[in-house]
């Protein structure tokens, strides 16, 4: 072991990636082929390096920090709207968030068709946002859906079953302190939200119910009443492709029974 | 005007979960292994980086990016703190650099010597035990898999220097997880 050695290892140190054939290179390769301490060396190296790899790569994110960390961008996304992403589409967004809110503001939150109160959007808006990587049951089958959703929340439910998307899974989360069900489906490559909260609009409802649409920071929201629940599927996808699923999921509601059993 | 780059709206929070593991584990290790510290620095860099979210040109690159900030605003917190203790007395010269590594005596590694539990638990105790500068420069490459070079632009420092901080950590690791090796391997002989 001498000064050679140094040089060579320097020269060839592991972490440097790709080099060029210099004839320093050269030089070094010639002495670490014959050189069993600077074998050993680059080989020790390579095993440490390993042994660190191996035992510091478990750590995963535990669910609460995952949590929180996911409120704070909801917060924080809440609070600089537009500012984080200032292009011509969500400015065109917002501005038929607006044009939306007039024309259908009235008659959304008014006692003649009663929806989700307006504190209630953004926050669908942030549980939708928050769906990825969330604990809850993954699963396509929807009778299994129903069984795991069944057994956490206050009201009985059937899972609706769509041709235009596939069920993913769901979650149970809290809705203005309601326990409420978020049911995930997959549209193309986007994914949608369907969201059944209890301990809304118990007051007089319209016989069919009546779908209102609003968009808020870039999602669509398309919501109905029915006594005491309220429905809302809620995506980053045309409005038109949540009113088909909010239309077939009320088509199904002949056969899939959703009975509200207290607030 | 050339218009921002258009970013759907759950992009950001996507980036975030693909990668959320490797940077709350970075985040432990550059901190020490205090959980709390850890997810503050966190989520002071991920509400950074939501910040500059729209600069974000390379989707591909939103690992690098995210743990550039994660870095830096680590970075940033220690500098502010500004009387950190434990200071790196000085990165070595090319000359020095030579010398360290022409110094390294073949030895045994933890894992010849530790059970596979043992041996993590202790590695990763010696690693937060590690000098800030040093850990660093191991956790970017060793563990997350980082180029030299990456790991230079994070840290602010050339390549070189990136250089001998893995080897002097990695020295550091085997000396302090070697120290003990003979009780420890007689312990297991029990």
């Amino acid at each position: 072991m001498n000064s050679e050695c140094g040089r060579a290892r320097r020269e060839l140190w592991p972490d440097n990636g790709p080099r060029s054939v210099t004839p320093q290179v050269v030089e070094a390769q010639r002495h670490v082929a014959g050189c069993a301490s600077c074998a050993e060396f680059f080989e020790g190296m390579r095993r440490l390096s390993d042994d660190v790899r191996r035992s510091a790569s478990r750590t995963v994110a535990p669910l609460e920090v995952r949590d929180r960390l996911f409120k704070a961008i909801s917060r924080a996304r809440t609070q600089t709207g537009a500012r984080v992403r200032p292009n011509a589409a969500l400015v065109g967004a917002g501005a038929s968030a607006a044009i939306l809110l007039l024309i259908f503001g009235i008659k959304a939150f008014s006692g003649d068709n009663p929806s989700a109160p307006r504190s209630l959007i953004p926050v669908l808006v942030e549980e939708h946002a928050r769906a990825r990587g969330e604990a809850g049951i993954r699963s396509s089958n929807p009778s299994e859906i129903a069984r795991w959703l069944n057994g956490r929340l206050s009201f009985a439910m059937q899972v609706p079953v769509f041709a235009e998307a596939s069920l993913r899974g769901a979650r149970v989360v809290e809705v203005e302190k309601r326990r409420s069900a978020l049911i995930e489906y997959g549209l193309g490559n986007d994914l949608v939200s369907y969201f059944v909260v209890a301990g809304y609009a118990r007051a007089r409802t319209p016989s069919a119910p009546s779908l209102v649409e609003t968009v808020w920071d870039g999602y669509h929201v398309v919501s109905w009443t029915e006594p005491g629940l309220l429905h809302a599927f809620v995506g980053n996808v045309s409005e038109s492709k949540l009113r088909l699923l909010a239309r077939k999921c009320i088509e199904q509601a002949g056969t899939m029974k959703v009975a509200f059993s207290g607030p | 005007m050339r218009r921002p780059h258009p970013v759907p709206p759950r992009a950001f929070e996507e980036l975030i979960s693909e990668h959320l593991d490797s940077l709350y584990r970075t985040a432990l290790r550059l901190v020490g292994g205090g959980v709390a510290d850890a997810e503050d620095l966190l989520q002071d860099a991920v509400l950074r980086a939501f910040e500059h979210f729209s600069q974000l040109r390379n989707q591909g690159a939103g690992r690098s990016w995210l743990f550039a900030i994660l870095v830096r605003t680590n970075l940033n917190r220690v500098r502010a703190a500004s009387r950190r203790p434990e200071q790196l007395t000085a990165d070595l010269t090319d000359r020095a650099f030579e010398e360290a590594l022409a110094a390294w005596t073949p030895n045994i590694t933890p894992g010849e010597f530790l059970d596979r539990t043992e041996s993590a638990e202790r590695i990763v105790k010696a690693l937060d035990d590690l000098n800030p500068d040093l850990r660093a420069a191991v956790v970017l490459t060793d563990i997350e898999g980082f180029s030299q070079r990456e790991a230079a632009q994070m840290l602010e420092v050339p390549e070189g220097t990136i250089a001998s901080r893995i080897f002097r950590g990695r020295r550091d690791l085997r000396q302090a997880l070697t120290e003990d090796a003979p009780a420890l391997k007689a312990r297991r002989r029990k």
